[in-house]
């Protein structure tokens, strides 16, 4: 099937009996291609450590996730990371290197794919361009604020028009306006056939109605919305 | 030892092959010890990493050995002889070793065996998610290690013991007319020409399992490749002697000059490169077609890339020994064609 499915997934923390935190517990669910997933839960829940699993970042200790069909989840390292050249990763932190400048840290996902110099610029400006950042495509990733760090971190995982789209807390700190445009980056992914997974608290992303399926986290359990 | 700049590329090359392959095979013990394909434990993870780096060691390793025995052939039957009094050919350089030297080449003939074998496993490995692969591979390394490092010893054992000033009688060893009568025109017990017939209808019988393993639906299931590997070590072994006794005669023009290390020299045009190499590729696809056929067959899963290799490994052993026929043949034929009788009559 088309999209990423987890079946039975789980993902224990602590490899001895008495330090082990089970954090995800059977989780099996459809994340269909065209369709924004919003997946809702307390802080803690396992939100994260969810969107990792599916990003492949993580490997579950119990159950598998398929990428279109291939169970990904347990493919040895190497081709697990060319499997990620697909997968648009935007996290919590952001995780932006702060020496580089913005269009640097957008352009790195692309600099594997043998593209010249000049094309790789264009692609990151055309993003941040969405994404109203062009002003501060020269500007190091450490003068940012909390909004705009989270915007550009939103960008680096666009450029490479990913086919598997995982967002952490994507509108934190924007103002509304930005929050918007984030959504809307959000939405014009889905519609190119993506698959959109966004784990938020944000009201504002729970109530716009962008999301196609609302799934909520609790106790390490994934429930429908 | 003599510091020739051969001799410290052989060795050098050596080092560098076996440091490759010490490094990888510490990884490859953890492999067999601890690996779990599919485990979320970091150490799991990062034994898939330390793999991912070990295939790359072996890699260099396999090309480092296979230099540096190229390079000791080549010094071997073009530049030492220049160096060992009397030696006119490879013959006399290995006197010189005291046995050494051709022990040195056994060994390297079976670690290349076994790291050709680890290649192809790789190879298939490598499109294999899970690496399915990963432990059978690291087996065969550990087993070409020891090997590897025998041939290295003796190498340099065979380099560092080069007698350089006593004089060697190179063409004693091979000339016939030395040996008793009763045993002129025979090898290991067996007639010249059954060696022949056995080169010629080994050439065929390869050719017919060749073409069956290309052809067959599943060429990794079934005895074709069991049967491959063992008639093409076996047709090695009877193609090298059917040369020197009899096919050699045509390039050398000289009846009874059972030498094989003559046909590497410049005057017969380094026939013996292409002649050797093909001998050699016969029996290493040959018998890596037989391994990646086993490994494939253990791991009871599909693997759609071991398919396609086999049957490569299928195709290249037909071409080896075609080349290998027509090199060894035509001058014979030619011989036949000119003068209208085969040499000796």
């Amino acid at each position: 099937m088309d999209g990423l499915v987890t079946r039975h997934l789980g993902l224990v923390f602590g490899a001895t009996p008495g330090s082990a935190r089970t954090v995800l517990q059977d989780v099996s669910a459809v994340f269909p291609r065209g369709a924004l997933a919003l997946v809702t839960g307390a802080t803690g829940a396992g939100k994260s450590s969810l969107l990792s699993l599916l990003a492949g970042l993580l490997r579950p200790t119990a159950g598998e996730v398929l990428a279109d069909g291939a169970p990904v989840s347990r493919w040895g390292a190497a081709h697990r990371d060319r499997w990620r050249r697909r997968v648009g990763i935007v996290f919590q932190s952001a995780n932006l290197f702060s020496e580089l400048s913005v269009l640097e840290n957008v352009i790195l996902p692309l600099v594997p794919r043998s593209r010249s110099l000049a094309a790789l610029r264009a692609a990151g400006r055309e993003v941040l361009a969405e994404l109203t950042l062009t002003d501060l495509a020269g500007a190091q990733a450490a003068q940012l604020s909390g909004g705009e760090r989270q915007r550009t971190a939103l960008a680096r995982a666009l450029v490479g028009r990913p086919d598997f789209l995982i967002a952490d807390e994507p509108t934190a700190h924007q103002d509304p306006e930005n929050a918007a445009r984030v959504l809307q980056a959000l939405a014009a992914c889905r519609a190119r056939g993506a698959v959109v997974v966004v784990a938020a608290h944000d009201p504002r992303v729970v109530g716009a109605g962008v999301a196609d399926r609302h799934w909520q986290l609790a106790a390490g359990r994934l429930e429908a919305g | 030892m003599i510091w020739h700049p051969l001799v410290l590329a052989v060795v050098g090359l050596d080092l560098l092959g076996l440091l490759a392959l010490l490094f990888a095979a510490a990884t490859a013990l953890q492999v067999l010890l601890h690996w779990a394909p599919g485990s979320a434990a970091a150490a799991q993870i990062a034994l898939e990493r330390r793999a991912e780096t070990a295939e790359l060691a072996v890699r260099c390793g396999f090309w480092a050995i296979l230099g540096a025995s190229l390079v000791l052939v080549v010094g071997i039957t073009n530049v030492l002889p220049e160096l060992v009094p009397g030696a006119m050919c490879g013959t006399g350089v290995l006197q010189a070793t005291a046995g050494s030297g051709a022990r040195a080449l056994g060994f390297r003939f079976g670690a290349l065996m076994l790291l050709y074998g680890w290649r192809m496993l790789e190879t298939v490995n490598r499109r294999q998610p899970q690496g399915t692969l990963t432990v059978p591979a690291a087996r065969l390394l550990l087993l070409a290690l020891p090997l590897a490092l025998l041939a290295a010893g003796d190498t340099l054992q065979a380099l560092a013991g080069l007698d350089v000033l006593q004089p060697v009688d190179c063409c004693a060893v091979v000339y016939d007319q030395f040996r008793p009568p009763e045993l002129s025109g025979r090898a290991a017990g067996l007639s010249d020409e059954l060696w022949l017939g056995l080169f010629g209808g080994g050439a065929f019988l390869l050719g017919v399992l060749a073409v069956s393993l290309v052809r067959a639906s599943d060429p990794v299931r079934g005895r074709w490749p069991g049967a491959l590997a063992a008639a093409s070590l076996l047709w090695a072994g009877a193609a090298a002697v059917a040369l020197v006794r009899v096919l050699a005669a045509y390039t050398y023009q000289v009846l009874h000059h059972y030498c094989p290390w003559c046909l590497f020299l410049p005057e017969h045009r380094f026939v013996g490169f292409p002649l050797f190499g093909a001998l050699l590729l016969a029996s290493l696809e040959g018998s890596g077609v037989w391994m990646l056929a086993l490994a494939a067959r253990r791991c009871g899963l599909p693997l759609p890339g071991a398919a396609f290799r086999v049957r490569a490994g299928a195709r290249r052993v037909a071409w080896a020994v075609a080349v290998f026929s027509l090199l060894a043949v035509a001058p014979a034929l030619w011989w036949r064609w000119r003068f209208g009788v085969w040499i000796g009559g």
